[in-house]
């Protein structure tokens, strides 16, 4: 079908005025600034701390990473090969760390620091600390593009080489090998999180480059500087994406399918037990253990009624900026996905490459990056409003709703399109009348993460907030800084709470609404 | 011999399969013929040990190897299968997909690159090896899809609508190689199809099922003069 000749300037125009242009204005700022002082004497911080975060900075995500595969790759396997009892359910508890914003792990852990360092030898506020926590944040990215991975597995493949070799050889030598670019995919993604998280080593107080970058720009109001502390860390991080790119080719990273074929399952025998105590492990320190800390920390119930009353308006405030930025971030990306998706030229491959970008941005430079493009006389509307937080929520997480979208059009038929513009010549109607209604199901997910996500945002929230307002994320902060322990135990369990129920009410719905799109097919 | 003993099966409340019975001996084709969803690829999935039957159970040379509660493991059945989509790896060249399933015995290192060389002589590709799966041609996967099920020196082949996308000549050919095949290597053929024309050159004995239920099983003469029914007759276009 050929798109309309409007649309692709359209919308490629919006996502670089929203998208790239803060994060192209920070990279051009060591170069042209007009900021007193020099580029050399800015490079100069370079020679006495560089290798000090540089180091930290590889070590963390390095570390991180290979901890997230060694848990995340065997709990993939696991339930979705394993004969598991309850393996739909365990699938969809294995996401639940997700949905626990990392700060939290971190204001968890600094709790536990004696049982740290007992278990340990080693005090959570350190490299290794900072590792910990990251991997019990972020290792269900491997898990669930691995486990993405497997569902794509013609189960054939794995059928075709039982018939010669056993199951070990087939896992081995057949299933892994089809399933590594998901792999290796879950793990650039988890690197590069690692690599410019903020929150963490900064509650761990691990020194780190976004820690930095911060530091220069918050405390020096040196732009210069925290720019260049961002290069390297951009740089690696777009590099890894190209690598990572080129290896997942035309792969999609999730898979958003009706999921009717029946997987090859493997009877794990008596090595069930130790199975299940893996994913019981893993999901007691990852779940389990932050609810009961937080439940013992935040004390008695005067304290949740304290905070939740002083507390309504940032709920509200940040469940109603989550929602829209939620809603404006779908609107865009279902556009850019499409383009990626149908557009098959050069514009649909840069465009594609583009919309990774943001993930290679840390949080802090991207905020740094809207402060300059929309403090400006012209826009000061938006810079003194509460559409710079949406703004920043669009910059930070079309990525993951583009990846989204993208999954859920590739099982769309491209015929299903002809076919209908065959009979209309309103290119609106054909989206309207087939592309949205078969793209529902990816819409919703991309929808629910990006809501997730942006309500537990903190750290592009930290620096663009307007004055005389507060997130949730930046009221814990605040309180954290304070000392009020209690309070930020209460509010953070109130942030899990309202998290768990907006999840367990999309989990309802989107049962439902998967039936009628069974039903409809 | 490959013995179906009154296999059903069901998949939740349907019926798949229906007490259904067969047998080939080696060296022969048979052809199972059916309308789409009766039950053909369950049966193969069955006899090859990817799944189990409900009731009755699978023979082979008089062990069994299927029932309800007991399943030989596929790779210890001495039988291959080609996928209707051929299930080709795609992250191994052509030579690796051969070597994959080759038993090494005690072959030394060079003979063994001549037994995958004359392997993939028999069907035309040698010169291929290092080539992967996604630079073929379609006749030329076909072709190494079959040099991959026969590497493992199967007594009994099941075919799953091997050639079903392929054009006329191209499917003349492979129809060839198979008889060739067949003869030399006396592989018990069990072939699912769609396309009357193929049975009747291929085929030995005809099995003609509907909604899981075996309707006529014979030499191919036979069902040809004396189709027991009107499904038949129809399903065969005999006047």
């Amino acid at each position: 079908m050929k798109l309309p000749r409007f649309l692709i300037p359209s919308i490629i125009t919006l996502f670089f005025i929203i998208v790239l242009l803060p994060i192209f204005s920070m990279m051009v700022v060591p170069f042209f600034s007009e900021i007193p002082g020099s580029l050399a004497s800015d490079c100069s911080l370079f020679d006495s701390r560089h290798l000090t975060l540089a180091r930290n900075s590889l070590g963390l995500a390095v570390g991180t990473t290979a901890l997230c595969l060694i848990i995340g790759v065997p709990l993939a396997f696991l339930l979705s090969r394993a004969n598991l009892w309850g393996n739909g359910i365990l699938s969809i508890i294995s996401i639940i760390p997700i949905l626990i914003p990392p700060y939290i792990h971190a204001i968890v852990w600094t709790n536990l620091n004696d049982y740290f360092k007992c278990i340990f030898h080693c005090d959570v506020h350190s490299l290794w600390g900072a590792m910990f926590v990251l991997t019990l944040a972020y290792f269900p990215f491997v898990a669930l593009a691995t486990q993405g991975g497997l569902r794509r597995i013609d189960r054939n493949m794995e059928e075709a080489s039982l018939l010669y070799h056993g199951r070990w050889k087939t896992l081995t030598r057949i299933t892994f090998p089809l399933v590594m670019p998901h792999i290796f995919s879950g793990a650039i993604f988890v690197f590069i999180f690692s690599l410019i998280d903020f929150c963490v080593p900064d509650i761990l107080r691990v020194r780190v480059y976004p820690i930095e970058i911060f530091i220069q720009f918050s405390a020096f109001y040196n732009e210069r500087a925290a720019a260049l502390f961002s290069l390297p860390l951009i740089v690696i991080a777009i590099l890894l994406i190209v690598l990572q790119r080129w290896y997942m080719k035309d792969r999609a990273y999730i898979q958003v399918s009706l999921g009717l074929a029946k997987e090859i399952t493997y009877n794990l025998g008596w090595f069930i037990i130790p199975a299940c105590c893996f994913f019981f492990i893993i999901l007691g320190l990852s779940t389990i253990l932050p609810l009961v800390v937080l439940l013992n920390t935040a004390g008695s119930f005067s304290n949740y009624s304290m905070i939740f009353s002083t507390s309504i308006e940032q709920i509200l405030y940040s469940f109603i900026l989550a929602f829209i930025g939620a809603v404006l971030v779908m609107s865009l990306s279902f556009f850019v996905s499409y383009i990626i998706e149908r557009a098959k030229t050069l514009t649909g491959t840069l465009l594609g490459f583009a919309s990774f970008i943001p993930l290679a941005i840390p949080a802090i430079t991207l905020g740094m990056g809207l402060i300059k493009v929309w403090n400006q006389p012209v826009v000061s509307i938006i810079y003194g409003s509460s559409f710079i937080v949406i703004l920043g929520y669009i910059a930070r997480f079309i990525p993951f709703s583009t990846i989204i979208g993208i999954a859920g059009l590739k099982q769309i038929n491209p015929c299903l399109e002809e076919a209908a513009f065959l009979s209309t010549a309103r290119w609106i109607k054909v989206i309207r009348g087939i592309v949205v209604p078969l793209s529902q199901k990816s819409l919703a997910i991309g929808f629910f993460f990006v809501f997730i996500l942006s309500f537990g945002e903190l750290s592009t929230t930290l620096l663009i907030i307007p004055p005389g307002r507060q997130t949730i994320p930046i009221k814990i902060y605040n309180l954290m800084h304070y000392g009020a322990h209690q309070m930020v135990a209460a509010l953070c369990l109130i942030l899990i709470l309202i998290i768990f129920s907006f999840s367990g009410l999309f989990l309802l719905l989107y049962k439902k609404f998967t039936k009628n799109i069974r039903c409809s097919l | 011999m490959l013995t179906v003993d009154n296999v059903s099966k069901k998949y939740g409340n349907v019926e798949i399969l229906k007490c259904l019975t067969l047998e080939i001996s080696p060296g022969e084709i048979m052809a199972l013929v059916g309308p789409s969803g009766c039950g053909k690829t369950t049966l193969l999935r069955i006899i090859a040990g990817l799944e189990n039957p409900d009731e009755g159970r699978v023979l082979i040379d008089g062990t069994e190897v299927s029932t309800k509660n007991k399943l030989v493991a596929p790779n210890k059945r001495s039988l291959s299968m080609i996928f209707q989509d051929l299930a080709l790896w795609p992250h191994m060249t052509v030579e690796k997909n051969i070597e994959f399933v080759i038993k090494r015995d005690k072959l030394t290192r060079n003979n063994y690159r001549l037994k995958i060389d004359e392997i993939l002589a028999n069907v035309n590709l040698y010169g291929y090896n290092n080539r992967y799966p996604h630079e073929l041609s379609g006749g030329e996967r076909q072709r190494l899809a079959i040099a991959r099920a026969l590497a493992s020196k199967p007594m009994y082949l099941l075919m799953d609508e091997p050639f079903s996308n392929l054009d006329t000549i191209l499917k003349g050919e492979l129809q060839d190689m198979v008889m060739e095949l067949k003869d030399n290597f006396r592989i018990g053929i069990i072939y699912v199809t769609h396309n009357i024309e193929e049975v009747f050159v291929l085929a030995d004995r005809i099995a003609i099922i509907n909604k899981g239920i075996m309707e006529q099983i014979d030499y191919k003469e036979k069902v040809l003069n004396y189709p027991k029914n009107e499904f038949v007759r129809r399903l065969l276009k005999i006047r």
